[in-house]
Order: structure tokens, then sequence, then C-alpha cells
């Protein structure tokens, strides 16, 4: 049986607690057969999660239960819905074609996750300057059945720094 | 060199085993500095984690079998299908899967897409509802708690 705990020196990795996983020898197995390893500075802890029914073109403070702390970044967030796919509409004129490469898009702040669309008709009147790229969700993209875990793993531009990963 | 790992009490938190992250001291760092904590039931500025975030295998992982941990199911336009998982998380799952080969929308409609349903404790309903077949591959999560908000 190969050894799989591990609390000391190691020979990549240095002082710290490792468990390999089933069948890998902890002292010495590549870093990819470790199911935890103390040398990373992350590690996949599960902040806060939810299971909702359906969200709107509203934000959803993911901090509520338990008043937990913002954690000061922008976390990686993993999400599931129902509409997982991709979105293609023409106008009713026929003049114009929206296509999305993938329907299911949130938006995510420090402490919020809200529904959003990718892209929008670009007609003769589209205002680049009114923020229509991103935008809320259209009728037919309905974020249902929404399944999420904000992991404690900073993921946004100015966040992923040596400030937020040490 | 900092202390790393604490299998004991510590000053926030009691007795527990403990490892923060490189260059932070184990036994005073803040818990933001933590990147593992058995402690449990935390709020507030105190909270640390509801769990660790891991994946279920869809087969294996039991004596000395080895997990599998994803599977690929083909689903026919407008069909389902029933891929299965270890019951190690009961229904407390998040399924997410990924087309292996894209599919494009019929004329005329506006969305295709697939999604899981019916979540149980071995398998999960995947409907297609484009109009060609796919292959998802599918991934099963840990949700840790099926709370609308955790």
């Amino acid at each position: 049986m190969a050894n799989r705990v591990l609390m000391g020196n190691r020979s990549t990795g240095g002082y710290g607690l490792y468990v390999s996983k089933s069948g890998s020898n902890v002292l010495n197995c590549d870093r990819k057969e470790l199911l935890f390893d103390a040398s990373q500075s992350r590690a996949g802890e599960v902040y806060a999660g939810g299971s909702l029914n359906s969200l709107g073109n509203t934000t959803q403070n993911f901090l509520s239960t338990g008043s937990k702390s913002n954690l000061g970044y922008i976390p990686l967030v993993i999400s599931t819905e129902d509409r997982r796919g991709e979105y293609d509409e023409t106008s009713g004129s026929g003049e114009e074609q929206l296509y999305s490469s993938r329907i299911d898009v949130l938006e995510f702040t420090s402490s919020t996750i809200q529904p959003k669309s990718l892209g929008f008709f670009a007609g003769q009147d589209f205002d680049f300057s009114d923020d229509q790229i991103i935008d809320t969700r259209l009728s037919g993209q309905s974020c249902t059945n929404l399944k999420f875990m904000v992991l404690k793993i900073p993921l946004a531009y100015g966040y992923m720094t040596n400030t937020y990963f040490t | 060199m900092a202390n790393r790992v604490l299998a004991g009490n510590r000053a926030s938190g009691g007795y527990g085993l403990y490892v923060s992250r490189p260059g932070n001291n184990v036994l005073d760092c803040a818990n933001d500095k933590l990147m593992f904590n058995t402690n449990s039931g935390e709020s507030g500025t105190s909270f640390f984690s509801a769990g660790h975030f891991q994946a279920v295998p869809s087969a294996g992982g039991t004596g000395g079998t080895a997990p599998t941990i994803f599977s690929s199911t083909v689903v026919a336009a407008g069909s389902t299908a029933s891929p299965s998982y270890r019951n190690f998380a009961s229904n407390k799952l998040m399924l997410w899967g990924a087309p292996i080969t894209g599919f494009t929308v019929s004329s005329g409609a506006v969305a295709a897409f697939f999604t899981y349903s019916s979540i149980g404790t071995t398998s999960v309903t995947l409907s297609n509802t484009s109009n060609a077949s796919i292959t998802v591959k599918n991934l099963s999560f840990n949700l840790l708690d099926t709370s609308a908000l955790f």
C-alpha cells in the first residue's frame, strides 16, 4: 500500500501537509497526484453557494447566509443552469441576426452574481457607449435551476496578484 | 520559516487541523490566510469555508478500484439520457457538462441547449433540446448543501 499522508518535509514542496491520491506515494509522486498540497497558495475551499430555482435580472448576494465577510476580491465561481448551449435569433424583419455561443453568462462582483446576456443586435441604432454588449438576459435566455459554488480563489483583473495569492 | 501545519488548539478556532498558506504563521494568521481548517459553524468575520470543492466519481472510487471522474453520454436530438455517478454526496450535486461536439440551432429556433434534471443519488436525467445529436462530457461535484443559499 502506498504512503498516502505526509506531515513533514517533502522533497518537492518542502515542509507541510500532503495527501496523495489512491495508489500514489505521497513522498515522491507528481504534484498532479496530490489531493491536498500545502505548498500551493490557494486550494478549493468553497466559501458560499446555492441552488436557486430561478434568478431574474437582479443581483443575488451570496454572502448573506451566516453574514459572511467580503473576501476582498472577485472570486472564481463555478456554476450551472438549465440553458447550457448556444443562442441564435433573427430579428422580425430578417435584417439582423444575433448569435451567442453560450447562454449561461453570469456577472460577478465580490459579493453578488447576476445573469447577463452576451451580445446584442447590432442595428443602425446600436449604441456602443450604452453597455449593450453585456446586458440583462434577453427573453428566451432566462436563468433557471441555477447551482453555484464560490471558491476562495481570486479570478478577476487586478486581483490575481501576490497580494491576494499569498 | 513560518509554522504551516497545526494539529491542536488554535487560539482562534480551537482544536482541529489547520494549514496556512505559504509564508503565514498557522498559529495566529487571519482566517483568509488558511488554506485548510477543520473548524465549522463559524459565521461573520470568523467564517472560513463551507467545505472542500470535490469531484464525485462517475464510477469506481471504492475498495481498490480507482475512481473514474467523468463520463461521456450521447444524447439524440430531442431525447434524454441517464448518466450515472457514485453515491458519494446523495443528491447534493452540481452537474457540469460540456458538449464534446458543437451543435447548431435549427432554422427558426432561438435556443438549443442541454440540461440536467431529476437529480438522484446515483443518476440524473440529461435532456437535449437541440435538433442534433450531441455528446456531453459529464462532471459531478459535491454541492455540499441543497439550501437556496449556503
